[in-house]
């Protein structure tokens, strides 16, 4: 059998196709991650973020792919909330935000548009408006395997 | 008073333009303070006694310095004059504080009424956990349940303690007519009152992670001091012999 250009050339294209098809839905597998943080949260909040060096980078395309908090001790004290949410390095808020309730587990939140292939950095503040500051420590990860809506 | 009234506007378009998606009205509200940083609730709630010592609770201040007070005083007797003063301060702080977060409240709803984000819903499951062994918490979970309602009783609640507020600020000014003593004292007392686990701040928030005993204690330790405070005001003033 001979392969001439012509025919050559459809396989070629089809391939292509083919593969054209396939790409998108063969997406990035996020592995589970711990990354630890510890955090002060002050009466005037939006500072406490991780630092540069703990920032992850999220890859996946999908708004719908969570990512994960677990408030795992707060000194605020029994059943209190800490609110988390992502920003990227300049501030901006690319997730909406999560209420954790301490020792409660894991939570789980999508991303926004704007936070694909950007370093995440995770942020808190309390939620209540009165001037205490606490110290709070969990672990987080930007990209988790759950989807969330 | 204007002030007062365009804090809690300024605050649903600033949470607006930091979360890419929009809140339900419920969480919306002034009073649930969902923004980034709280910064409005903090510019309005922990500076009120400016506000309102100058809204209203300073008008015995500026009687005592254009000594106009003995001829009111001698015009309406002891009892009326300083009785319609409390009573005034209320209302005016009362009403200001009412008409200003049921704006907010209206805004809300005209303007997020599309809105999604809900973290307090999405956080039930995680408060379900203990409500088994810790029924005290069925008070968070039912005011989380039934926001609307949750809302507008916080806002007359907040509405009271703010007039309370307001009367509390005139006793001061009984005691101390002098600018700098009445709002040195008047911040001092407020700045007690917002700090720590006993935080009257904590009653202004409607969705909140504490027990109903502590938000009725905090709301015990706010008011009963008050009161103290405006009775002894207007016994004092009334037996003092001024003129």
């Amino acid at each position: 059998m001979v392969l001439d250009k012509k025919k050559l050339m459809k396989l070629i294209l089809a391939g292509l196709i083919a593969l054209c098809l396939l790409i998108p839905t063969i997406s990035h597998a996020a592995e589970k991650n711990e990354y630890r943080y510890n955090f002060n949260i002050g009466p005037y909040q939006a500072n406490s973020r991780v630092s540069d060096a703990n920032a992850h980078k999220r890859t996946t395309t999908n708004i719908h792919e969570a990512w994960m908090v677990n408030l795992e001790g707060s000194e605020e004290g029994f059943n209190s909330i800490t609110q988390f949410w992502m920003e990227n390095k300049s501030g901006h808020n690319i997730t909406p935000t999560v209420n954790a309730y301490s020792g409660r587990g894991e939570a789980y939140e999508k991303a926004s548009d704007d936070a694909t292939g950007v370093y995440c950095y995770l942020t808190a503040q309390n939620n209540n408006y009165n001037n205490n500051s606490y110290n709070v420590s969990g672990y987080w990860d930007e990209e988790y395997p759950k989807i969330v809506y | 008073m204007t002030l007062m009234i365009l804090f809690p506007i300024a605050d649903l378009f600033l949470l607006n333009s930091q979360w890419s998606e929009k809140f339900t009205p419920n969480q919306s509200a002034f009073l649930v303070g969902n923004s980034e940083g709280h910064m409005m609730q903090i510019l309005m709630l922990w500076f009120l006694p400016i506000y309102i010592l100058i809204m209203v609770s300073e008008y015995y201040i500026q009687d005592v310095q254009s000594n106009s007070q003995s001829i009111h005083i001698l015009k309406v007797g002891k009892r009326k004059y300083f009785g319609r003063q409390l009573i005034f301060s209320f209302i005016v702080a009362f009403s200001v504080m009412l008409i200003s977060l049921l704006i907010n409240f209206l805004l809300v709803w005209l303007i997020n009424y599309n809105g999604t984000q809900d973290p307090y819903t999405a956080a039930l499951p995680q408060l379900s956990k203990i409500i088994n062994q810790h029924p005290e918490f069925m008070y968070s979970y039912f005011i989380i349940a039934n926001q609307t309602l949750a809302n507008l009783i916080f806002i007359l609640l907040v509405s009271v303690i703010v007039g309370v507020l307001g009367s509390g600020l005139t006793a001061i000014c009984f005691f101390f007519p002098k600018r700098v003593y009445a709002y040195f004292l008047a911040f001092a007392l407020w700045f007690l009152d917002i700090t720590g686990d006993h935080a009257v701040m904590i009653v202004f928030q409607p969705f909140n992670e504490y027990p109903w005993k502590l938000v009725l204690t905090n709301i015990g330790l706010f008011l009963s001091p008050a009161f103290i405070l405006i009775v002894a005001s207007y016994i004092y003033k009334v037996k003092s012999d001024e003129i």
